[in-house]
């Protein structure tokens, strides 16, 4: 570490500034870190005593209680946690599938209806149809409610991702490799998934993680389509139980109906709790797509 | 050349396409409604000719949208329990959509937007009831109601219909219930006991002062009052002051106009309460004078614990409440707290209190009668409203042995939310007066309902509500400037006075006016059509 940067120029006699950036980063990462530890914390924490004392980083006694009454009522929470997981795992899937299969052929220069094409993708950029439209088509005419399709479908294109990696495609694939691919007899699916997709991984880890963290924090679908409690996801039942306690507290203030509504709200540490728990599987995920990120990185960098 | 026509082509196509799909959702929706309707006139002819008694010959599901602490883990088990029940008297099944709090006001709106199916539905006048109304949500009841709902008209107070009313015809049934609102101050009665308060000698919100001020130097560890600036509507709440008293009058608040609002009943007019309300504007001062003595805790303004859980960790003391026969009773078991409460304000009736829980038929109805008859055995039928509010005999309760009417927790079972059943519904569905009682609860509970729905007095403006749709704007950013400054204003925590002219600037800035002058407007129209 020394040697390096004593033998780099660029930080050579500049000691002040390398100890601002340190200490800059430093202060990020501890504002980025800080609020989750904070959180565990107070998922750990006694309920009684965070009314009285408030958060603390470090709880005067652990308690568990939180996470005891979690996987003792943890029926609901278990399925969500399988909804999530499906939903997300088959979204992710098919949803980079679909992308690259639109975005390929707007990168083939001999694709005859590429303007077309381009200018319905731009539309549905520009325009939406709205809530009410969106709802009707999903519930009246295509049937899905309560079912995990709705939780999926919308999720499965989207126009900027599409644009992304048709720019990619144009940047990093070579034409003469398609000819090369055709000239040795290979059919267009060949080409496609044999030649094209695995030197297009960089794009398509980005979109893939995209999209991953889209459907697992997705809750507004859940919310439109889904009544039935065991197709709840796992934001859908946290957003629920923590926008009930904004609900009496600024809705249902001044109805004459807050008082009438004796209700157990969920606590603050058990909804720190399902906080904790609903970040895990995503956190492991980042890992799995760092390398992709420093290769795409890399080419960006050569081909300039 | 060629790619220029083909988009220009596809450009025609798509515009066809989205006109298409646009046109063809609006005729749709537009013709459903009249043939629904006609088809509805043409069954109720035919259900009704001839025989007086109806027709309940083919089988019906309706589908029951209601909100509360939902979901359950046991709502099948009770949903199906009600549905043998249904079946057997009415020939119908229900499809229970009980929605949580939390989304039940979006997805209710998609629900009528859409044209789903929705027989019987929870419609608040709180829940943007009026503007439902105007879009033809809701079907009108007038003749349902005398065709099949006679046990409704024999059960129910008849100053309850007027809360479901819109230009003269009904739309919604109010549950049976309290009929007036009042409010208290619920105190903890083993502090009350330890400082040999008298809770019979409280006229005033000064006569607390002595009692504050004891429990400031004797327990250090209460705040006196706890208030919470996150939306707590304290200025409603327990509204005696020598002020308000001396005037013996009260400003009442008028039913969907902006809590800023208010109407002076002695001239009629409308006024704005923190510029022209003496009486508002001293008790502001009020707790600015509490709140630099130290009676109220210190963040107030910003503080995310609400009295009720500051009262549960042993924060502090006492709690406003509303008042109703045994709320004092009710809110012991439901805070495992020994509560005694002062006699409050006499209870009111206002558009509010008749209105804040009422179930209406929807427009997409597949049958409206027979959804009637469902409304009226839930005001009538002892056994289906027991079922919907405390779920099955056996599985969420136990009777109390030898006391009629009482019930009480299985044994082993120490919460009603570790039954599987307790969605917090009892005052939604139908008629409170034909549930158990819990243990504990006075055994006339209901007489004493009676009593209190009896000596309650209609406000001056009982049955009219405000329609903010000519002010929708302003009565939108007016509701985000009271929200911003009444924490600020009802917890005295910054010096009133500077606070109080920066609250009315912004809010004259804003167009209060506009919304004064139409809350005016339709006030004067409705007082004008009132019988005299």
């Amino acid at each position: 570490m020394t040697t390096a940067s004593r033998s780099n120029p660029y930080t050579k006699g500049s000691t002040t500034a390398q100890i601002i950036l340190n200490v800059f980063f430093i202060a990020f990462s501890l504002a980025c870190i800080l609020p989750i530890v904070l959180i565990v914390a107070i998922s750990l924490t006694n309920e009684k005593a965070l009314t009285l004392q408030g958060y603390k980083f470090w709880p005067d006694h652990i308690d568990a209680s939180a996470y005891q009454y979690l996987f003792k009522h943890s029926e609901t929470l278990v399925k969500a946690y399988g909804v999530s997981l499906t939903v997300t795992v088959i979204g992710t899937v098919l949803a980079v599938l679909l992308i690259a299969l639109y975005a390929y052929p707007l990168y083939r220069k001999d694709f005859p209806f590429k303007k077309t094409f381009n200018f319905y993708l731009l539309i549905t950029m520009l325009f939406s149809g709205g809530l009410v439209p969106f709802y009707l088509l999903y519930v009246n005419y295509l049937d899905l409610k309560d079912s995990l399709v709705a939780l999926i479908l919308p999720g499965l294109s989207n126009a900027f991702y599409i644009f992304i990696t048709r720019t990619f495609f144009q940047q990093t694939i070579p034409e003469e490799m398609i000819e090369s691919g055709k000239l040795d007899g290979a059919s267009e699916w060949r080409i496609f998934f044999q030649l094209v997709l695995p030197i297009s991984l960089p794009v398509l880890a980005t979109i893939g993680l995209f999209t991953t963290l889209m459907y697992w924090n997705d809750w507004f679908n859940s919310m439109l389509f889904i009544n039935d409690t065991n197709k709840f996801s796992l934001q859908y039942v946290m957003i629920q139980m923590i926008r009930q306690a904004e609900f009496f507290k600024t809705q249902l203030a001044g109805t004459g109906v807050a008082l009438m509504v004796q209700e157990s709200v969920p606590t603050e540490s058990l909804r720190m709790a399902m906080v904790v728990l609903s970040i895990g599987p995503i956190l492991f995920i980042y890992p799995f797509f760092q390398k992709y990120f420093t290769k795409g990185l890399t080419i960006g960098a050569i081909k300039g | 050349m060629r790619t220029t026509r083909s988009s220009g082509a596809v450009l025609a196509a798509l515009t066809a396409v989205i006109l298409g799909i646009t046109g063809c959702g609006g005729g749709n929706s537009n013709a459903s409604t009249p043939s629904k309707a006609e088809s509805t006139a043409a069954t109720t002819a035919s259900g009704t000719e001839g025989s007086t008694s109806p027709d309940t010959s083919t089988f019906r599901k309706l589908k029951v949208y209601t909100v509360g602490n939902f979901p359950q883990n046991d709502t099948k088990a009770v949903v199906d329990e009600i549905n043998k029940y249904l079946k057997e008297k009415i020939n119908a099944e229900i499809d229970f959509q009980g929605l949580p709090w939390s989304s039940w006001a979006e997805k209710m709106a998609l629900a009528y937007q859409s044209g789903e199916q929705v027989d019987l539905t929870f419609a608040p006048n709180w829940a943007d009831f009026a503007n439902n109304v105007a879009k033809g949500a809701f079907l009108p009841l007038d003749e349902l109601l005398d065709k099949y709902g006679q046990g409704i008209k024999e059960t129910l107070d008849p100053r309850f219909f007027d809360g479901g009313k819109v230009d003269g015809k009904i739309y919604a049934i109010p549950t049976n219930k309290e009929i007036g609102e009042s409010h208290t101050i619920m105190f903890r009665k083993d502090l009350i006991d330890k400082y040999g308060f008298d809770v019979n000698s409280i006229e005033t919100l000064e006569d607390l002062e002595p009692w504050l001020e004891t429990i400031k130097q004797k327990e250090p560890a209460i705040a006196p009052i706890w208030l919470s600036g996150s939306g707590s509507d304290t200025l409603g709440y327990f509204d005696k002051t020598r002020e308000s008293m001396k005037e013996n009058f009260r400003y009442e608040l008028v039913a969907g106009a902006p809590a800023g609002i208010v109407l002076d009943t002695k001239t009629d007019k409308m006024v704005i309460s923190s510029m022209e309300s003496d009486t508002a504007i001293y008790r502001m001062k009020l707790y600015g004078d509490w709140f630099a003595k130290g009676y109220i805790n210190k963040d107030a303004a910003t503080t995310k614990t609400s009295t009720e859980d500051a009262f549960k960790a042993g924060k502090t003391w006492m709690k406003f409440g509303s008042d109703k026969p045994d709320s004092d009773k009710e809110d012991s078991i439901a805070t495992g707290i020994e509560l005694v409460k002062l006699k409050g304000n006499e209870p009111e009736i206002s558009t509010a209190s008749v209105s804040n829980s009422m179930m209406a038929i929807g427009r997409t109805s597949v049958d409206p009668e027979r959804t009637m008859m469902l409304l009226n055995l839930l005001h009538t039928d002892p056994v289906l409203v027991n079922l919907i509010d405390f779920g099955v005999e056996g599985r969420q309760y136990v009777k109390v042995e030898g006391k009629e009417n009482f019930i009480k927790l299985p044994d082993g079972v120490a919460t009603r939310a570790d039954t599987g059943w307790a969605p917090g519904i009892e005052w939604m569905f139908g008629n409170q007066t034909l549930t158990y009682l819990w243990e504990g609860e006075s055994a006339d509970k209901w007489e004493k309902f009676k009593a209190y729905n009896d000596s309650a007095h209609k406000v001056k403006s009982f049955g009219f509500n405000f329609n903010t749709d000519p002010v929708k704007t302003q009565v939108s950013v007016v509701s985000n400037i009271i929200k911003e400054f009444r924490p600020l204003l009802e917890t005295g925590s910054l010096g009133v006075d500077k606070v109080l002219t920066e609250y009315n600037n912004k809010l004259k800035a804003n167009g209060i006016e506009d919304i004064r002058a139409e809350v005016q407007k339709q006030y004067d129209a409705w007082k004008a059509n009132q019988p005299k």
